[in-house]
């Protein structure tokens, strides 16, 4: 039985109200204002009147070749960067579980990047992969392994460039995705390794039949922050490589940056972020189907 | 954290951390740094040795793990005992080599991982002129050059100032008000409670780069431009989704018999959540605060967007600082440390509530 409360009835929403208020008021209402000012040619000066000009932003953000560089460099980032932090904080995960020893001083070194801003550690990207000889890369390189001869302007050669930018990415992210993992992992009850080992399954065949199929909803979870993480990316392209060399290490979020800020066409930079938005929720929606599905199936 | 365990795997990297500087400065003429190098070993050694003494001496802690002792029940028939012998015969040497194979990887892992953090301190610490020096970026500096640290507090001391007034109030000003939704939406029903639930976690999915643009005209509109109050509010905003999230699911958890005792003793709306709800909500505010204050200290890109040079925080300052092609890298390198540097603070001091968060709100940062 439940105690009947004697409260007007707009009680709840009076408490609620503050932060409804403004949470509309700062996030739904730009929101929709955005898809608004993605329909014309947008002034953001005082005086000036702003044009509407109907889908022509969008027409001419899909003829742009640079918009589609952009968006194949951002979705080759996210399989890349995704795949290696998986990848890697899996094995690490599984690892450090099985570590009697220093766990949570394994798990706490691993998970330094994360709690670190994204421009300190994109700088000391950009300091370690200094385009002189000097810089730790390259002199490591050079003078102490002795497998180059000449210095690699890394930031400059879009290549390279993708390299660090790469990096960056798996070495940030990676200690998250192992603390995820190992939480699951442990969540796994060690009576299943046990009856696993008595019907004569080695190491590989545990992993391959109970560790992953148990952790299958959090590799999933996993799956889809990450990709949308992915798909956001920004700090570390804008500050190591700014895009260029002309434009071909742009991302989708630095183009529209670029675009919106420095060109100063607002019309046209929300139109990029509407449809990076909508690419975003069609690949979110697409996981989550994925995730239903799969439930389903195992329980 | 300080167990006799921690401290032998610290012991190692420090140890040979400190064998490799003595090694690396044995030829060259600074004797400095082969002193401290060997210092750093002798000590890191120390931690490694003594721990690792006390742990055979004392043996508290069962090396190896319960090995499928459940398996021996009085069910278990002769095939299944007899090959669990077996299997235990030939794991445990595979197992010991195994964990000494892992053990290995995972210190090597971490070192590496660690190098940038070494180069930074390393080079933050040395005088301009060996800063810029060719080939020596491996090198400690041959002496401490507290300097950097000295100018480029000068320097961002200012924006330091704007990143903690930004954090700390859109941290608290968020924390309060995802508790207080956070009660209404665990605890009570009424019309309309399903529609603003999910439309408050919408919020979580909203790519934020949507609504920067829409963002900044509208802080213009409202004479907020550049100033912090306007980055507070657009921090609070942005953290409401999370907070209500983490409190929701925290209130949850307490027995509704607790308010409806409240209730009974004829407490309000209002008064069951001061004086019920609220004390109980410490763990919740840490979990919630740690989560937002490591969020906020490290954005860039309302920070960016929002402010002016008055009004900038800590990130953005920074990055300028990195714009120019520096060549003596200690200064931006001080700068570096002294960013990160408050994050790092709170997730060593809380760090078991900071994964805590990280699991509760399971978002990724």
């Amino acid at each position: 039985m439940r105690a009947k409360l004697h409260y007007r009835w707009y009680t709840p929403y009076l408490f609620l109200l503050p932060g409804l208020a403004l949470y509309v008021l700062w996030m739904i209402y730009p929101l929709g204002y955005e898809f608004y000012i993605s329909f014309f040619d947008w002034k953001i000066m005082p005086g000036q009147t702003s044009e509407f000009i109907g889908w022509a932003n969008y027409q001419r953000v899909l003829d742009d070749k640079n918009f589609w560089l952009a968006l194949e460099n951002t979705v080759r980032y996210t399989a890349v960067t995704v795949i290696g932090q998986m990848v890697i904080g899996l094995g690490l995960a599984v690892m450090v579980h099985r570590v009697f020893i220093a766990k949570r001083l394994f798990r706490g070194i691993y998970y330094l990047p994360v709690v670190t801003s994204w421009v300190v550690v994109s700088f000391l990207f950009q300091f370690i992969f200094s385009a002189h000889r000097g810089g730790l890369v390259n002199y490591t390189l050079i003078d102490v392994l002795h497998m180059l001869d000449e210095p690699v302007n890394w930031i400059g050669e879009t290549n390279t460039a993708w390299i660090i930018i790469y990096s960056l990415g798996i070495w940030k992210g990676m200690g998250w995705t192992m603390v995820i993992f190992l939480a699951a992992l442990q969540g796994i009850p060690p009576e299943l390794y046990e009856s696993a080992a008595i019907d004569g399954a080695g190491e590989i065949g545990q992993f391959r039949f109970i560790t992953l199929p148990m952790i299958r909803r959090t590799t999933l979870f996993i799956l889809v922050a990450l990709v949308i993480g992915g798909f956001q990316v920004f700090i570390s392209v804008y500050l190591i490589t700014g895009g260029g060399p002309l434009h071909r290490t742009e991302v989708v979020l630095s183009y529209m940056y670029d675009r919106s800020f420095d060109r100063l066409w607002f019309g046209y930079g929300a139109a990029i972020s509407y449809i990076l938005a909508a690419i975003v929720v069609l690949v979110s929606f697409g996981q989550l189907r994925l995730f239903g599905q799969s439930d389903d199936a195992d329980y | 954290m300080f167990t006799i365990p921690n401290w032998i795997i610290f012991g190692a990297l420090i140890g040979s951390l400190g064998t490799y500087m003595l090694y690396d400065h044995k030829g060259h003429n600074g004797n400095q740094g082969a002193l401290l190098g060997g210092v750093v070993g002798a000590v890191g050694n120390l931690l490694l040795l003594v721990p690792l003494w006390a742990y055979i001496v004392l043996r508290d802690v069962p090396f190896s793990e319960p090995v499928l002792a459940a398996a021996s029940s009085a069910q278990a028939d002769y095939h299944a005992a007899s090959r669990v012998e077996t299997a235990r015969a030939q794991s445990e040497t595979l197992r010991l080599v195994l964990r000494v194979a892992i053990y290995a990887f995972l210190i090597l892992m971490a070192l590496f991982y660690l190098m940038p953090v070494y180069t930074v301190v390393t080079t933050s610490l040395k005088t301009p002129d060996e800063a810029g020096q060719l080939n020596q970026v491996w090198d400690l500096p041959s002496s401490l050059n507290w300097q950097s640290y000295k100018t480029a507090f000068d320097m961002l001391g200012p924006k330091i100032r704007n990143s903690f007034l930004l954090t700390i109030n859109a941290t608290v000003i968020s924390a309060v008000m995802g508790s207080l939704n956070g009660y209404v939406l665990a605890k009570w029903r009424f019309p309309g409670a399903n529609i603003i639930f999910p439309l408050m976690l919408f919020g979580m999915f909203i790519p934020y780069q949507s609504i920067l643009i829409p963002l900044f005209q509208f802080i213009q509109d409202i004479n907020l431009g550049g100033s912090l109050v306007g980055l507070v509010m657009a921090h609070v905003i942005y953290g409401l989704p999370i907070t209500t999230l983490i409190f929701r699911n925290y209130y949850t958890e307490v027995p509704t018999e607790m308010i409806e005792a409240g209730l009974i003793d004829g407490a309000g709306f209002f008064r069951v959540y001061i004086n019920i709800l609220f004390p109980l909500s410490l763990p919740g505010f840490v979990v919630v605060i740690i989560w937002q204050f490591t969020q906020i200290w490290n954005e860039f890109l309302f920070a960016v967007t929002l402010t002016n040079e008055s009004s900038q925080p800590i990130t953005v300052a920074l990055a300028l600082l990195a714009g120019g092609e520096a060549v003596k890298w200690n200064l931006p390198m001080a700068g570096a440390v002294l960013a990160a540097l408050p994050t790092l603070v709170v997730y060593v001091v809380l760090g078991r509530y900071f994964i805590r968060g990280l699991l509760a709100g399971s978002v990724k940062g």
